[in-house]
């Protein structure tokens, strides 16, 4: 009798034990409890938008910014009692990674998969998940093949890369340094389309100031994974090679942050000798830019083209949208030069919700 | 016991006969016809400026490969350094700028923390019996883990104190440099002058046969994997002064770079030869590969092939000779 009320004893424990192990499990999001289906007001059940959202980095605080627009919208549609099942993955600058979480999200079964391509090469699988009948919204990067995805949301990064330099040719005309104008370039590893889109928007200010000779490029040299480390060893070994420098353009704020300290360590004042110009707006570069240390940056809306996202792919599957855009269905989210002027002020143009665009 | 404590003294004496030991000489010459051929192909190279920033750029790789020279000394592999580094980097981050500990325990508990991570390895190795590969690509991917949980992707700042202290100048060097000669020195002394360090290099040799001559193998492979951890721990502080934030991308791939910054020192990857000044030979010469392609301004994507045909070169000079002396 009494082994009898040990073992029940021993069961109840045991219970008591997993249901304290999942109660834990929830909240670190190791298991997701998918909500209800809500009732709608005619007493019908509104079907679930499962979304599925594929992040290039989330150890990149571009994409952290991105995440926090996609929870933004997410919320909003739950709070008016639409069910979202939301999905997410890190795909880690991994395209084979990202490949494979795009096959076993078509195995799961998902209505929508919004995701920034790691490369190009994740196009086919993309078209197999869209005879799958699953939808795909491009963030932020696109896929060359336009028939694999039904929208793409992101910047005109061309655009930006001309913004970025005309940024620095303003800049250099404000100083009243004498022509030619030497500057430095630093850019990100080749073959990543938004970078040598921002490249070529780049050249496309600078290359007829060039043949004028206006300006001269001291060097364009390459800051693997567009780091702060890489990036601050690159503008040392530029700076061994020549002082004589009066600005530098760097494909993203991190790069940027790198020089910027390459530049200090050598002895020369960023700002006075040197004007720097970045790309992103981070909130470091940003403060630097405050101080007048930095002359400019570009701020893109990843809050934004994740809100968008959302939102996107909302109406796509309960109004049936067809989305009609210019350019292969592309919807181009605001970039904005940040200088000192506006430093305070750009994030009510780039970091709130806003409607989709019509 | 006895018999491994008369080789040492035998081996002091050589040492003392000939003042370059045989294992130093092959990446002596190829740090040598480096150093000269660069000195030659650009006139920016010997300047004071650029020597500066090639040693200090040098520091934590050179600190990450004399811990790896210590697991492969003994026959074993590390993937772990990119990761601890990063870790060590963090944790210390964190624990000064939002636990508001004061700075020099905030250093301690980021170098401690690598120091830890090294232990788990040791102890993974020894006691669960895993592989060195496995266990330390776990700790790899487990720290990267941590660190991206920790930060969530966001950078630490507000860490200039970090470079304040370590990069002040005595006689125009940065501190960093002499804590790195330092450590070099410290290694020197443990593996070639200690009896410790001469059961490490028989480890490498023949773990069996250590094991059968009734030695703690389990105990001294432990503490030399958490050495390495440790001076991984230092690297991670060097470069959080480098850089001033700590942020999740520190160290990422940087355990490729120690690993062939001790082959080029010279270090066998089949353990038990190699000697503890060559890692910091090999963590120069990597380092002033990529500094002398960007001083001669040569294309961002020859960079890769002539990176490649160099480090082939210098392999080929440092393997090739030392071969004869391998087991």
């Amino acid at each position: 009798m009494a082994s009898t009320t040990t073992r029940f004893y021993t069961y109840i424990a045991a219970v008591f034990l997993i249901g304290l192990i999942i109660g834990l499990l929830v909240p670190f999001r190791i298991i997701t409890i998918s909500q209800p289906a809500a009732t709608g007001a005619a007493g019908t059940t509104i079907r679930p938008l499962k979304i599925a959202f594929l992040y290039l980095f989330l150890a990149n605080p571009y994409f952290v910014i991105m995440q926090q627009g996609v929870h933004q919208a997410v919320n909003e549609l739950r709070a008016k009692g639409i069910p979202i099942e939301l999905t997410e993955l890190d795909s880690q600058v991994n395209p084979s990674l990202q490949i494979s979480q795009i096959e076993s999200l078509i195995s799961k079964g998902v209505d929508f998969i919004l995701l920034f391509p790691a490369h190009e090469s994740v196009q086919d699988t993309l078209l197999k998940a869209k005879q799958a009948g699953i939808k795909i919204i491009t963030v932020d990067s696109d896929v060359p093949n336009k028939n694999a995805r039904d929208l793409f949301i992101g910047t005109n990064n061309t655009e930006g890369g001309m913004i970025a330099a005309q940024l620095l040719v303003d800049a250099l005309q404000k100083s009243g340094k004498p022509t030619p104008w030497k500057v430095v370039l630093i850019r990100g590893d080749p073959g990543i389309v938004n970078i040598d889109y921002r490249r070529e928007g780049w050249y496309i200010v600078l290359q007829p100031l060039i043949n004028q000779g206006k300006i001269t490029i001291v060097t364009e040299q390459i800051a693997q994974g567009t780091r702060r480390d890489t990036a601050l060893t690159v503008m040392e070994n530029i700076l061994a090679r020549t002082k004589d420098i009066d600005a530098v353009l760097t494909i993203n704020d991190e790069s940027l942050l790198g020089a910027y300290q390459a530049l200090t360590s050598a002895g020369l004042q960023p700002g006075k000798d040197v004007i720097l110009v970045g790309y992103d707006a981070t909130d470091d570069a940003v403060k630097l830019i405050k101080e007048g240390k930095v002359y400019g940056s570009l701020a893109q809306a990843p809050y934004i083209e994740g809100y968008w996202a959302v939102y996107a792919a909302f109406y796509m599957f309960y109004f049936n949208w067809k989305p009609n855009y210019p350019n292969n269905n592309w919807i181009t989210t605001p970039v904005v030069g940040v200088t000192a002027e506006n430093a305070d002020t750009f994030k009510q143009i780039v970091a709130v919700p806003k409607p989709l665009p019509p | 016991m006895t018999s491994i404590r008369g080789r040492s003294k035998a081996n002091a004496e050589r040492r003392f006969l000939i003042i370059i030991p045989q294992e130093l000489r092959a990446p002596l010459i190829a740090f040598a016809g480096l150093f000269i051929v660069s000195a030659l192909i650009s006139s920016n190279f010997l300047t004071p400026y650029n020597q500066k920033i090639l040693i200090v750029q040098t520091a934590p790789l050179a600190m990450l490969a004399l811990g790896e020279t210590i697991v492969l000394l003994m026959g074993s592999i590390d993937l772990s350094p990119g990761s601890v580094m990063g870790f060590a980097s963090l944790v210390a981050a964190v624990a000064y700028v939002y636990w508001g500990l004061g700075f020099e325990l905030s250093v301690l508990m980021g170098i401690l923390a690598g120091a830890m991570s090294g232990f788990l390895i040791g102890l993974m190795v020894t006691k669960g019996k895993i592989p060195s590969f496995v266990a330390s690509l776990a700790m790899l991917v487990g720290l990267r883990g941590l660190i991206l949980v920790g930060t969530q992707g966001v950078t630490v700042s507000g860490l200039t104190i970090y470079s304040d202290v370590f990069l002040k100048e005595y006689v125009s060097i940065p501190i960093m440099i002499y804590m790195m000669i330092l450590f070099v020195v410290f290694l020197y002394f443990i593996l070639k002058l200690t009896s410790f360090g001469l059961q490490i290099y028989a480890i490498g040799g023949n773990e069996e046969a250590v094991r059968v001559s009734g030695i703690n193998v389990d105990l001294i492979k432990i503490i030399g994997f958490t050495m390495a951890g440790f001076l991984y721990g230092i690297a991670g502080i060097m470069i959080t002064a480098r850089l001033q934030v700590a942020y999740a991308w520190t160290g990422w791939g940087a355990e490729l770079d120690a690993i062939a910054s001790c082959v080029l020192g010279g270090i066998s990857l089949a353990g038990g030869v190699g000697h503890p000044v060559g890692p910091l030979l090999g963590a120069y010469m990597l380092t002033l590969i990529t500094n002398i392609m960007i001083l001669l301004g040569i294309d961002p994507y020859y960079q890769w092939v002539v990176k490649a045909i160099i480090l082939v070169i210098i392999a080929g000079t440092t393997l090739a000779r030392q071969l004869r002396y391998a087991k």
